[in-house]
């Protein structure tokens, strides 16, 4: 092959390669920037990801959707959720389908099978699912989280990430414990001790 | 081995021998072409050095930048950090137009930058994840990084970037096993890889690049070829006739190409193939083994097209090693007829399984097995190779022992059992070894 011909490939292909993480950074910023603000409730989890360095994972509260009638989804299959805000902010969600809803927010989530006997709900997968913070606040943030974590039938502090939403993709702003953004709140308890 | 420094001083003295008419320019011109290529084999060494410096140079910077950026400073703003992670892939792929701009052809310069631009894609796309804490799906997360490399190993002509590739791939058809038919994908892009392997192995089969390729390539095949067909391979327990397939492909493809190969490690196909058909009828020579099968597992199980589409590229492999094995014995090859036989015989004993015959299955590969053993022994005295004999006296001695743990033997049997091939062992070798030295 001719070597002008070969850098002309090799110029197209990292292109194509830088605009894969490129095409992310500017889709997600759009959604920073101009998404809807939702609240998720948040359960606790084990987490540590050796290759992206350490983080919270996050576990979210009953993700569970009633699924569109006639509606037949396989396992691990995307499929999107439709959204609506409860008085808090929090959110709720509507109906389960294998195509995004005509009006509305939404977000494209995962399909984990229906829920035990009852075969018109469905189980999902939100795709936020860690808070990456610096290497030394992480563990501290980490066990702040689990101390404060929402948990069922008990009585804790709010734990909930903010997100914003647009078309049918999410972007966790910031992770919250006590109403305060996780940061705050382990400078705030660093000082206090 | 001949010293460098002594080569280069006769090369000097060359031409003032024929000048002085002490050698005629012949003898000179043969000097230089004997000693030219020892001290062609003694750079060939230097090169290989440098490239492989070259290679851990990359991945260690790659890797220190990865450790470095997964702080996860805070200090820094949103769009630094996102501007930060594609910085390595933007300066890898700088130096790789560089490197084709100036058309450097060194192998060292060249699958080193393609290490780094390949770590480089899988750091990036991470990094953005970790910027805007997205958790992603680890299955498309190594598709994309995967399809990304394989354009610099043709364009670089780089074999690291292939390596990582045939990796990540199978990787991919382990996390989406679960998905029946997704996992089929793994074939067309095997397939994507395959001319970069025998674009590689034109020149020189049996150089260590290709060879390294093909190792990567038989090992990764084994695995990938099971998790893209886990559903035909597990719940239809069609797994001995697959595997079967796959492995008297490799041994005999490789046998076909890579036949005339001066040491062991040249031939992977054949290593990987032979080992894995033996290994394979040894486990098939269990009768237990064989209970799952039957037509019930095969048709309840046939429930979608994407199956019937598995269970149609699973055929693939034995129709393929049928024919193979056809065009041994046209041949006469009788060594690959021998072991090319294993995937018929698979075919055999899973129909006999499938019609409660186990015990028939298992009889028939402890008779295969058996005569294995033996023509494997017999071809070794007949070529006088010892290395041959003994893998003859392994696989029997391998058998003998699997009938051990099976049966309900008492230990003296065993033990006598044991003496006796211990001494059979002993006794081919010295036969082998005096009528090599007769022959001689």
């Amino acid at each position: 092959m001719k070597p002008r011909l070969l850098f002309g490939l090799f110029v197209a292909v990292a292109v194509a390669q830088l605009a894969v993480p490129v095409g992310q950074i500017w889709k997600y910023e759009d959604i920073l920037h101009t998404g809807t603000i939702y609240k998720f409730r948040t359960a606790p989890v084990d987490p540590y990801d050796a290759f992206r360095g350490p983080y919270v994972a996050l576990n979210y509260a009953d993700t569970v959707a009633s699924l569109r009638q006639g509606e037949k989804l396989e396992y691990r299959a995307p499929v999107y959720v439709g959204l609506r805000k409860d008085a808090a902010g929090f959110a709720q969600f509507g109906e389960m389908s294998g195509v995004p809803p005509a009006d509305g927010d939404y977000l494209r989530v995962e399909f984990l099978g229906t829920t035990g006997a009852n075969v018109s709900n469905g189980q999902f997968r939100l795709p936020f699912d860690r808070f990456f913070m610096e290497e030394t606040k992480a563990p501290r943030a980490e066990a702040a989280y689990w101390k404060h974590a929402n948990r069922r039938g008990q009585t804790v502090d709010a734990t909930y990430v903010i997100v914003r939403v647009k078309g049918g993709r999410g972007v966790i702003e910031d992770l919250y414990i006590k109403d305060k953004p996780i940061r705050d709140f382990l400078a705030r308890e660093a000082a206090t001790q | 081995m001949k010293d460098a420094g002594h080569v280069r001083w006769l090369f000097r003295e060359l031409p003032e021998l024929v000048g002085q008419e002490v050698i005629q320019s012949d003898v000179a011109e043969k000097l230089r072409q004997h000693y030219g290529k020892s001290e062609m084999a003694g750079s060939t060494t230097k090169r290989w050095a440098i490239v492989l410096f070259s290679i851990l140079g990359a991945v260690l910077i790659v890797g220190g930048i990865i450790l470095l950026l997964a702080h996860n400073w805070e200090e820094l703003s949103r769009p630094m950090r996102a501007a930060i992670s594609i910085a390595p892939l933007a300066i890898s792929a700088a130096f790789g137009s560089w490197l084709l701009w100036i058309d450097l052809d060194s192998t060292a310069w060249r699958e080193g930058v393609a290490t780094a631009q390949t770590l480089a894609i899988g750091l990036s796309i991470a990094l953005v994840a970790q910027t805007y804490n997205l958790g992603g799906r680890f299955d498309e997360f190594m598709l994309t990084w995967s399809l990304l490399a394989l354009p610099i190993a043709y364009l670089l002509r780089a074999t690291l970037p292939a390596l990582l590739y045939l990796v990540g791939i199978m990787v991919w058809a382990g996390s989406v096993a679960n998905q029946t038919g997704s996992g089929l994908w793994y074939f067309p892009l095997l397939g994507a890889a395959l001319p970069f392997v025998w674009w590689t192995s034109r020149p020189n089969r049996y150089h260590p690049r290709p060879v390294l390729l093909l190792w990567v390539l038989a090992l990764t095949v084994c695995i990938g070829t099971g998790l893209a067909t886990k559903r035909v391979c597990m719940k239809m327990d069609a797994w001995p006739v697959v595997f079967g397939g796959l492995f008297t492909v490799l041994y005999l493809v490789g046998a076909w190409w890579w036949s005339e190969a001066p040491t062991v490690w040249q031939r992977p196909l054949q290593n990987v193939g032979a080992l894995g058909a033996v290994g394979l009828a040894l486990v098939l020579s269990f009768a237990p083994v064989w209970s799952h099968a039957g037509w019930h597992h095969l048709w309840d199980n046939v429930s979608s097209p994407r199956v019937g589409l598995e269970l149609t590229a699973a055929a693939v492999f034995p129709i393929a090693a049928l024919a193979l094995w056809v065009r041994s014995w046209t041949r006469r090859a009788w060594s690959e007829v021998i072991l090319g036989a294993v995937s018929a015989m698979t075919a055999v004993g899973w129909i006999a399984a499938m019609y409660e015959a186990e015990i028939i299955s298992a009889v028939l590969f402890n008779m295969y097995l058996f005569v294995l053993g033996i023509g494997t022994l017999v071809i070794g005295f007949r070529i006088l190779r010892l290395g041959t004999v003994n893998a003859g006296m392994m696989m029997l001695a391998a058998m003998i022992l699997c009938r051990f743990f099976d049966g309900e033997l008492s230990f003296l049997v065993r033990g006598v059992a044991f003496i006796v091939m211990g001494i059979g062992f002993l006794m081919a070798n010295l036969m082998l070894m005096r009528r090599i030295r007769s022959v001689n």
